[in-house]
């Protein structure tokens, strides 16, 4: 027989599950572990992939553009000159305009909204609606609506809805709602970065009625094209090209296209978690197997010794400690991925409630269970390699001995014998104790460092995002309502709304989408004008200071000016987004400062300055409006009032912002919760492995102990003693670590119109610490029991 | 302190000692009605195939098993009915033990192993004294990693007696050495009982350790089958 054959592979096989059976809650707890770290794996990724299939059909179904401009007005023929692009499979043009929407009795009196049309009796070639109840148009007087403002607003089919384009009102039959491609994430343009499906309505009306309600003739505003795979950004110049000359306001691929690339970089933060979680709990599951089974090596060196004796080679003893390693990663990692499966689906609904989608696909994805099965696997081999290399490069004569030299060098055994020589004999088994097998504490370290890192991490998110929306609703804007007009003279308009009971502070605000270019580069931005003696917008500056606006400044979001590279005093070119060459409206701004609020992405300038030199001349592009601050109890019928004025198109209150965030934020609490339970659980199981580790290792030891006469809760104080000290020892490593992790992922979750501020504040050091600590009393509460409960006759003989 | 063998009043007395184990379904008892009276001051060696009983007699006589029946009374403490915190007050005051694997703690050295229980019953000074008398004060600062078997052994036996216990109880104490090792251990377990009035239990199975007790105790199935004078308390006793 060849040294390297296993003979009688099953017997091993036997072998295999009767020690992972000895292992009992060890395995078990692995088992768990292993389980928890393939569900939140496939249960975050899978979340994650649900979303994006349920988007694709959404896009696939809805023939969804590849490249579009957006044009002041231009003729119908330009569609045709459109398909004659190459790599143009088809094209449509179609008139669309924004306004206002009147609701009385609704929620929102008034909101913003888009007006849409779209090809009586037959469905668009492209941009096509997903109805979701109702049926299609067939009147000119009717109208789809886009379900989230539908639901958000309670239509129902049938109901009567107003619309108002420059003071020309027009009234609909409401006769379906529906989903678009277009406004999956319900925002009027890529400058607004929260989702506002309350106060943003579109409207999908009869073509002709909108060309005759917009007095466009036959001309329309916007050109959409599906294109060849791959051809969309050289479709797209040509598109810009044909679309110059009638007043291009902007262009974008698909990808680029305003819903789109704020639901993408929403996901972004999903995708981000579905990796970065998983990760750390797999990896701690690779300590514990490594130490579980490094226990088992220990504690059968003379039955290994015995069967190396017998013939059994190195390969077979490798293999059976490898295959034990995978039979406890796939024991758990199969239930887990299934459960995970469920998780996801949970998930996805929750984040499509968020945004009150009502499409989401679910299917199963086998590749995401095989990738889970796979990292289970490899997590598998990584943990049982170490021991099972130590177990088959054992001599049979020094493994039945059974003796193993204590590890470290013996200089530095007796430097530590030295140091601790100051305490009192009792408390130096607990500190040497550290020592006596370093691997064994490294172990213990990284996993209680690992369940302190996921826990300070998700308490670091949970706090800078609070803090985000404290930030963005109580610190900077004093505001009780934000008012949009719907016609110009602001001046009048403000007046009157200081006339008005209970007005406290009026302050005019104009805004409108600009791109800004620097030497270095390209950005785009909601510029707003505020007065600079307002006191109801209190931002502060990046360094300190108050954002005062002066003339001919401009003040940028932080990271938009790190992008472009500029510094305070740099000129910076300010156009409106629709300039073109017809129009080249712009002119430069020195950059005044950085301004480094979390939500918002705004830059700030000069109110008269901005009007003067900016949004009179884009009108109706730019949105003209005022800020009130009022008496407590006077926002309610102060709204009402507003809304019922033709005067005004919207109003906002810091209510409906509060609303709209934590609907937003929703699924993100989520998440949060979800997470920092499985910290929890991490921190748990590295501590409890760690405890029976203790304890099991050294059942003689503490018996003997205990014949001694050291009484129970004098030796399990002595185990404790160590498990306090490892526990130390993995926060002192686990929380400069959470908080390096906790930057780097709030970094990773930032975009321009986000970015969170890292934030741990003492407390969360003290709840993290406070958590690995109370989790070794309670493990250690157990340990006393089990010391109290030791059967001393027996375990004084334990071979260890 | 009393001359060998001078010592009076018993150092244990068992009465219908009965202990039974469940393993499984089956019932095994392992001592049957046990009566032994051990005079104190005494070597005693407990002698019996495996299985006989004679380890668990030595774990109820220590506290650290408890009998299923019967009353058992060790250097005047009665052990039926006392409750954890008292067990760990008579093992800690009354016996002391030698192990068959030492069960030193491998983080300590010689010394601080004896000082372990020196210092739990306020004798921290006699630790070092206690280790000279078996032979190691060169061995002091050693880990247990660094002895051989026989010195291993000699470090558990200073460990018992830094307590001066009433009781020694040694199980098969040389069932991890080599016959001339186990000899020196015997001797010098021998050699503490002459010098003080300590009474010695030690379990063995070795008939040629016998040789080395005043009083042999033979046990079968649980049960006493003989208690004689052993060889060297009859050669004590031999007129000179």
């Amino acid at each position: 027989m060849s040294g390297n054959v296993p003979p009688r592979v099953p017997m091993l096989a036997r072998k295999i599950v009767a020690d992972t059976r000895y292992l009992g809650r060890r395995a078990l707890g692995l088992v768990v572990l292993m389980g928890l770290g393939s569900m939140l794996f496939t249960g975050l990724y899978q979340s994650y992939q649900n979303l994006t299939t349920s988007y694709g059909y959404v896009y696939r179904v809805g023939r969804f553009a590849d490249a579009s401009v957006l044009v002041d007005s231009a003729p119908e023929g330009l569609v045709r000159a459109a398909e004659g692009i190459p790599h143009v499979l088809s094209a449509i043009g179609r008139p669309a305009r924004d306004g206002a929407i009147k609701q009385p009795g609704r929620p929102h009196e008034r909101a913003m909204g888009r007006f849409i049309g779209v090809p009586r009796g037959r469905r668009p070639k492209i941009n096509d609606l997903l109805l979701t109840e109702g049926r299609y148009i067939r009147g000119v007087d009717e109208a789809v609506l886009e379900q989230q403002f539908a639901q958000a607003n309670d239509y129902e089919l049938g109901d009567r809805i107003q619309g108002v384009y420059r003071a020309t009102e027009r009234e609909f039959t409401i006769v379906g709602f529906a989903t678009s491609p277009e406004y999956l994430y319900p925002v009027p343009s890529e400058e607004m970065s929260l989702a506002m499906p309350g106060t943003f309505g579109v409207l999908f009306i009869d073509d002709d009625r909108a060309r005759e309600w917009f007095g466009l003739g036959r001309r329309i505003t916007e050109i959409h094209c599906r294109t060849d795979p791959g051809h969309q950004r050289e479709v797209l110049a040509k598109l810009k090209g044909l679309a110059n000359p009638y007043g291009l306001q902007t262009g974008y691929i698909q990808d680029d296209q305003p819903s789109k690339k704020l639901l993408t970089m929403d996901q972004q933060g999903l995708a981000t978690l579905s990796v970065f979680f998983p990760v750390l709990f797999l990896g701690a599951s690779v300590l514990f197997l490594y130490s579980s089974l490094s226990r088992i090596v220990r504690m059968q060196l003379s039955v290994i010794g015995t069967l190396k004796a017998l013939g059994f080679g190195n390969r077979a003893l490798l293999a059976q400690y490898v295959a034990q390693g995978l039979l406890i990663s796939w024991a758990g990692a199969l239930p887990g991925a299934l459960l995970g499966h469920g998780l996801s689906i949970l998930l996805a609904e929750a984040y499509a409630d968020s945004l009150n989608l009502s499409i989401v696909k679910a299917p199963f994805h086998w590749d995401t269970l095989g990738a889970s099965l796979a990292l289970a696997g490899l997590t598998g081999l990584a943990g049982a390699l170490g021991p099972a290399r130590a177990a088959a490069r054992l001599r049979p004569a020094v493994a039945m001995r059974g003796d193993v030299e204590p590890d470290g060098p013996r200089g530095r055994r007796n430097r530590l014998m030295e140091a601790t020589r100051c305490l009192p004999v009792a408390y130096r088994i607990p500190v040497r104790g550290l020592f006596r097998r370093v691997s064994r504490t490294l172990l213990a370290v990284a996993g209680i460092s690992g369940g302190a890192t996921i826990t300070l991490t998700t308490l670091g998110m949970g706090v800078s995002t609070l803090d985000a929306i404290d930030e963005a609703l109580n610190r900077t804007r004093l505001v009780e309502l934000d008012v949009g007009y719907a016609t110009l003279g602001p001046g009048a308009i403000a007046t009157a709304i200081s006339g008005l009971p209970g007005t406290r502070a009026v302050s005019h605000t104009v805004s409108l989408p600009v791109r800004l270019r620097s030497a270095s580069g390209e950005g785009k931005v909601l510029l707003m004008g505020v007065e600079p003696g307002q006191d109801m917008l209190r931002i502060t500056a990046a360094g300190g200071g108050r954002m005062v606006p002066r003339k001919g400044q401009i003040w940028l979001p932080r990271r938009l000016g790190e992008r472009l590279a500029v510094d305070p005093g740099d000129p910076l070119r300010v156009q409106w987004t629709g300039a073109s060459r017809r129009r080249p409206d712009g002119r430069t701004l020195r950059v005044a400062g950085f301004i480094d609020l979390a939500i918002g992405g705004v830059a700030y300038g000069h109110y008269e300055d901005i009007r003067r030199g900016l949004a009179d001349r884009v009108y109706p592009y730019s949105s003209y409006g005022s800020m009130v601050d009022c008496v407590p109890g006077a926002v309610s019928p102060l709204r009402h009032r507003l809304e019922r004025s033709d005067d005004v198109a919207i109003v906002y209150t810091r209510r409906d912002f509060q609303q709209q965030v934590n609907q937003q934020m929703g699924i993100f609490y989520i998440f949060m919760a979800v997470l920092l339970g499985f910290g929890a659980v991490l921190s748990g199981c590295a501590i409890q492995s760690v405890a029976s580790v203790s304890l099991l290792e050294r059942t003689r030891e503490l018996a003997t102990l205990r014949s001694l006469g050291f009484s129970a809760r004098a030796t399990a104080g002595l185990a404790a003693l160590e498990l306090y000290a490892l526990a130390a020892l993995g926060l002192v490593v686990g929380l400069p670590i959470g908080a390096h992790l906790n930057a780097l992922y709030i970094q990773s979750y930032s975009t321009d119109t986000m970015t969170f501020h890292p934030l741990l504040p003492p407390w969360t050091y003290v709840t993290t610490a406070a958590l690995v600590f109370g989790l070794v009393a309670w493990v250690s509460r157990a340990g006393r029991r089990y010391l109290r409960d030791l059967d001393l006759a027996q375990a004084t003989k334990i071979r260890e | 302190m009393s001359a060998p063998g001078t010592a009076t009043g018993s150092a244990l007395t068992a009465r219908g000692l009965w202990k039974r184990y469940a393993m499984g379904d089956v019932v095994v008892e392992a001592l049957r009605g046990v009566h032994l009276d051990l005079p104190a001051g005494r070597f005693v060696v407990l002698l019996g195939p495996s299985g006989s009983g004679k380890t668990t007699l030595l774990n109820l006589a220590g506290g650290l098993d408890v009998p299923s029946e019967g009353s058992l009374c060790v250097c005047g403490h009665e052990l039926h009915g006392m409750n954890e915190a008292q067990l760990t007050e008579f093992r800690r005051t009354t016996v002391g033990f030698v192990f068959q694997l030492f069960n030193l703690v491998p983080t300590l050295t010689a010394l601080e192993n004896v000082r372990l229980v020196a210092q739990l019953v306020g004798r921290d000074d006699y630790a070092r004294t206690v280790l000279e008398a078996v032979g190691l004060a060169g061995q002091a600062h050693h880990l247990p990693s660094q002895l051989s078997g026989g010195e291993q052994q000699r470090v558990a036996i200073a460990r018992a007696l830094v307590k001066q216990p009433r009781l020694l109880l040694a199980d098969e104490p040389t069932g991890a050495l080599d016959a001339e090792t186990g000899r020196r251990v015997i001797s010098l377990l021998w050699e503490q009982t002459r010098e003080s009035d300590m009474t010695v239990l030690m379990v063995t199975h070795n008939e040629d350790l016998a040789g080395m007790g005043d009083l042999v105790v033979r046990l079968r199935s649980g049960e006493v089958v003989e208690v004689s004078d052993g060889p060297a308390a009859r050669l004590r006793e031999a007129p000179p």
